[in-house]
């Protein structure tokens, strides 16, 4: 992955999330892209997956992705081109999930509080700076881990334990 | 400084004489555990771990009710088969896994269980060290091993006794309402002190059983005696006793006395909305079940059976009751629930998950629902507009007489 994800914050989610929101509870036997994909967020708005540049950012307050770890919220994210979640603090299990994925995520404490929908980001994963452009102001975010880094950079769990699997 | 129980766990599974808080550790699971769920059945597609490392069972669709579960139940009969998986569990057999697993004697303290399904701390019960990690079970398959992050565990000191009524369901429940949804974010949740050691097996499973509503890391409970005795009567294996050091540390310790304890309830839109039950008496209701892996053990069906019988079910209720396993079930024949509840006018189920996570009864807008579930988001038994709440078994039972959420001490 890059070091420096830029875009545009196009949802900001409040505390606690819950992870079946994100699709709704009914599709959380649905395996279909193209279905999860329509359905981001299709219940707050329903026209939101057409309303996604590919790029544009996410930010939410704690403990993003509560509740019971289905994955169609987060294959829903990458469908309509998100290319960062930034929260203020993951569920664990959920941000496991987005890691052996991929989907690059940052715990960045005082996220929600200094950015908003519209503003610009530059966060840069290898420091844990997160510049809101907008406002001018950077925010602190905990760097990842390079034990983590190194799946993301492989593209993945799926990826990584091939890697791994292959030279021994 | 010495180490909790859960560290010592994470030490001898990852091979180091000691582990810290914050640490990323290699482990390896002694026991992977797997449910037939759509998807999940790629995951055994490639197995290159010793199949005696693995159980499987069959408990989200007790039959299948689509091609898309046929077809997973049939890819796990075909896994099991390939490679010689010996803790299968198909229908006719199963039950729901987060108690089958313990009933077959594959759940020992010490062990580290590795699961999905985050509701795998039911098995911190048994002093286990017992987690989900979602999709991260198929690096286990693959290469035996997982990454975790070394927690720091919480202690939940627990004193007094439970009043009638109330069970541990609703100390759990008490304590999300106590320190919020992320009230032990990453960590263990170590539930100890006389309360609990003199707690069944069954009580102590249902203490630990969501855990990850506080978004922690897994629960655990230190063995005694009666795990000892639970465990020794289902498998003739040996196992490590273990415990934390006097000397351990704990991130926090907090004290619980549960004399006082009331039913809670956890209302509409989220698990951790938690009231004394007092603040939602009388909310009628359309439909009740009792059920799920956080309920439907005998226990369970005993004090619904206490509060059920010479009663009617509401006109206006259906109440759906599922044993968890087909040995809850024979016991609860045996000691005559069965029969309560037929006469009472409720309706008997196959052992399964299905009426938790909305594979049968679908609520219409409007309706309410009290669950002994383990979520209540909105949409999760049908439509975004119906209501669910969930308590403890009496709580349920007593509000299915009713029509109304009612508080179980009346009956008692």
């Amino acid at each position: 992955m890059e070091d420096i994800v830029k875009g545009k914050i196009i949802w900001k989610f409040g505390d606690h999330f819950n992870s079946d929101l994100i699709v709704g509870s009914k599709y959380i036997q649905e395996r279909d892209p193209e279905v999860l994909r329509k359905a981001c967020l299709a219940d707050f708005d329903p026209e939101f997956s057409q309303k996604v540049t590919p790029g544009d950012v996410m930010i939410a307050g704690r403990n993003f992705g509560y509740g019971h770890p289905h994955g169609q919220g987060l294959t829903s994210l990458r469908q309509v081109g998100i290319s960062a979640l930034i929260a203020e603090s993951f569920y664990p299990v959920w941000y496991r999930m987005a890691i052996s994925s991929a989907f690059p995520v940052l715990t960045c404490p005082d996220i929600a509080k200094k950015a908003d929908v519209g503003d610009k980001l530059e966060a840069n994963f290898k420091t844990g700076d997160v510049k809101n452009v907008t406002t001018g102001e950077t925010i602190k975010a905990e760097p990842l881990s390079p034990f983590l880094r190194e799946i993301m950079d492989m593209g993945g769990m799926a990826a990584y334990i091939r890697e791994k699997i292959s030279t021994g | 400084m010495g180490y909790t129980l859960a560290q010592k766990i994470l030490a001898i599974k990852s091979g180091r004489k000691k582990v810290l808080p914050g640490e990323i550790v290699y482990v390896q699971p002694d026991l992977i555990l797997l449910y037939d769920w759509p998807g999940f059945d790629g995951l055994l597609r490639d197995i290159r771990i010793d199949p005696d490392r693995i159980a499987l069972n069959i408990d989200h669709f007790y039959m299948a009710d689509t091609e898309v579960s046929a077809q997973v139940h049939r890819n796990f009969r075909e896994a099991a088969r390939k490679y010689n998986i010996k803790k299968f569990y198909d229908i006719g057999q199963t039950g729901i896994g987060f108690q089958l697993m313990a009933e077959k004697g594959h759940i020992k303290p010490g062990m580290l269980v590795l699961h999905l399904d985050p509701h795998a701390s039911t098995f911190g019960a048994f002093g286990a060290y017992s987690i989900g990690v979602a999709g991260g079970v198929s690096q286990a398959l693959l290469t035996g091993e997982v990454w975790l992050k070394v927690p720091e565990t919480v202690k939940i000191n627990v004193t007094g006794s439970f009043a009638k009524g109330v069970t541990s369901r609703d100390l759990f429940e008490r304590l999300i309402g106590d320190v919020g949804p992320d009230g032990a974010l990453g960590q263990v949740v170590q539930y100890s002190g006389p309360a609990v050691s003199a707690m069944s097996m069954e009580s102590r499973m249902v203490l630990c059983n969501s855990v990850q509503y506080l978004a922690a890391e897994t629960a655990i409970i230190e063995p005694n005696e009666r795990t000892y005795e639970y465990v020794k009567a289902r498998t003739s294996e040996t196992f490590e006793a273990l415990e934390g050091d006097i000397d351990a540390e704990y991130a926090k310790v907090l004290d619980y006395d549960v004399s006082k304890l009331e039913p809670q309830v956890v209302t509409p839109p989220d698990v951790y909305y938690v009231k004394p039950i007092k603040e939602v008496a009388g909310i009628d209701i359309d439909q009740a079940f009792i059920g799920t892996c956080a309920s439907g053990r005998l226990e369970d069906l005993k004090l619904a059976a206490q509060i059920l019988k010479g009663k009617k079910v509401h006109p206006r209720v259906r109440f759906l009751i599922t044993p968890i396993t087909p040995q809850i079930y024979q016991e609860a024949a045996r000691e005559g629930l069965l029969n309560i509840f037929w006469e009472a006018g409720a309706v008997i189920g196959p052992p399964t998950c299905g009426p938790c996570y909305g594979g049968v009864g679908y609520l219409l807008p409007g309706e309410k629902c009290i669950t002994t579930g383990t979520l209540n988001i909105p949409g999760r038994l049908g439509s975004t507009e119906a209501e669910i709440y969930m308590g403890n078994p009496a709580t349920v039972a007593a509000s299915a007489v009713k029509g109304q959420i009612t508080d179980p001490r009346e009956f008692l």
